[in-house]
């Protein structure tokens, strides 16, 4: 990260400024579920009804506006989510830069939760699909029906692989939620809560995860190609034996140049899984060229020992060339190991 | 005689992240803290300073490095 002499910071090479999202004469949309009619989405008043109808009319650089649906009680929406828009959607590649960003009413604490996203009743598709380049996701809530069939598809998913049709590079993902994504296919062998395929580049901040069998999966574009952030986030379990969690952060085949993954916390005990093929908290496979690992902290006494980070790391897995900074265990710094 | 205006091209809810931010709050939602867009302001104002922009885009995932 280097600074302006105005304190304007960078942040990953990635400047502080214009470029991203709208520009000069892009258009902002809006949707809200309550309107009695779709209008045509171009003012609070006349929004549209549905996530689907906002995407087909902008183009790239626009940006969406969801409002809340009406909260409720469902017992699978703890800790208490908001009515979903059962919509599974694309944004194709013509919509580079498209920016999405929840909105809560006002005086409503959590903002997060209060547009949520849920796939349609094809468990393979996922809740939201992008293919456009450098795309922006903030306050937006994803779950999956806790009881409903398997979400294979993941939830929020990257696609790459194709020039100038498949590009889903480089977006960011700030204070989302993502709840029971519990998808069993897909690359790396999950459908994570926030995955990629053949990308380069994501960057997740502020979000909270909660009992997702795969947290975030990242596979870029190449080995030569791909970084990743992930920042500040929160990666919790809906029991106290994380039964349900496989691999919080995992980069696999076709690694990333550079990965940053820093101050997050992991709130459950190790993974247990049943059947799960990492059971860590953070797996980067050896693919990986470059990356730090640092100022992250695990959660509870894990029946009295200290989990350890590196080549064969009980709770963090990562190759030699990835650097460890101080992460936490049990509250003591954790050990590396180096095989 | 009737003077007819047809408004043409799209349509404008703020040039600036924090326009629309306030515009968004006028209409009864909130799309980000108080927090970030106090630095939204402050940043768009050192952008103008340093090349002029009026029209910028700030991800709240930039705005929450500022401190």
């Amino acid at each position: 990260m280097s600074t302006f002499p105005d304190m304007v910071k960078h942040l990953g090479g990635v400047p502080v400024g214009t470029g991203y999202g709208w520009q000069d004469g892009s258009t902002s949309w809006f949707v809200d579920a309550a309107m009695g009619a779709t209008g045509d989405g171009k003012a609070p008043g006349r929004a549209f009804k549905t996530i689907t109808e906002a995407i087909a009319a902008a183009s790239a650089h626009d940006v969406i506006y969801i409002a809340p649906k009406a909260w409720t009680s469902l017992p699978y929406s703890y800790p208490g989510l908001n009515t979903a828009y059962a919509e599974s959607t694309t944004i194709a590649y013509a919509k580079a830069g498209l920016a999405i960003v929840g909105i809560a009413n006002q005086g409503i604490v959590g903002i997060p939760h209060g547009v949520v996203i849920r796939q349609t009743a094809s468990a393979t598709t996922a809740n939201m699909k992008v293919y456009a380049p450098l795309c922006v996701f903030e306050n937006l809530a994803f779950e999956n029906a806790e009881g409903a069939a398997t979400e294979t598809g993941g939830q929020l998913v990257f696609q790459g692989g194709t020039a100038l049709t498949y590009e889903g590079n480089a977006a960011t993902v700030y204070n989302c939620y993502f709840y029971y994504a519990n998808g069993t296919t897909g690359p790396g062998g999950w459908g994570g809560a926030v995955m990629t395929d053949q990308t380069w580049g994501l960057t997740v901040k502020n979000c909270y995860f909660l009992g997702c069998r795969g947290g975030i999966s990242f596979q870029s574009g190449g080995a030569t190609a791909g970084s990743l952030i992930v920042q500040n986030n929160i990666f919790a379990s809906r029991n106290p034996a994380a039964s349900e969690i496989d691999c919080d952060v995992f980069v696999y085949t076709q690694g990333a140049t550079s990965v940053l993954i820093e101050g997050n916390y992991f709130a459950h005990l190790i993974p247990t899984l049943s059947g799960g093929t990492r059971l860590r908290y953070i797996y980067l496979t050896a693919d990986v060229r470059q990356g730090l690992v640092t100022n992250n902290h695990i959660a509870g006494v894990q029946g009295g020992t200290h989990l350890t980070a590196g080549a064969t790391g009980s709770a963090f897995v990562f190759p030699a060339n990835v650097s460890q900074g101080a992460n936490y265990t049990n509250g003591a710094l954790m050990a590396e190991t180096v095989s | 005689m009737s003077l007819q205006i047809i408004i043409r091209g799209k349509t404008n809810f703020g040039k600036t992240r924090s326009e629309q931010e306030k515009n968004l709050r006028k209409e009864g939602y909130i799309g980000m803290s108080d927090e970030n867009l106090s630095k939204c302001e402050w940043v768009e104002k050192k952008l103008k300073e340093i090349n002029g922009s009026q029209n910028s885009f700030l991800r709240q995932a930039d705005l929450s490095e500022i401190k």
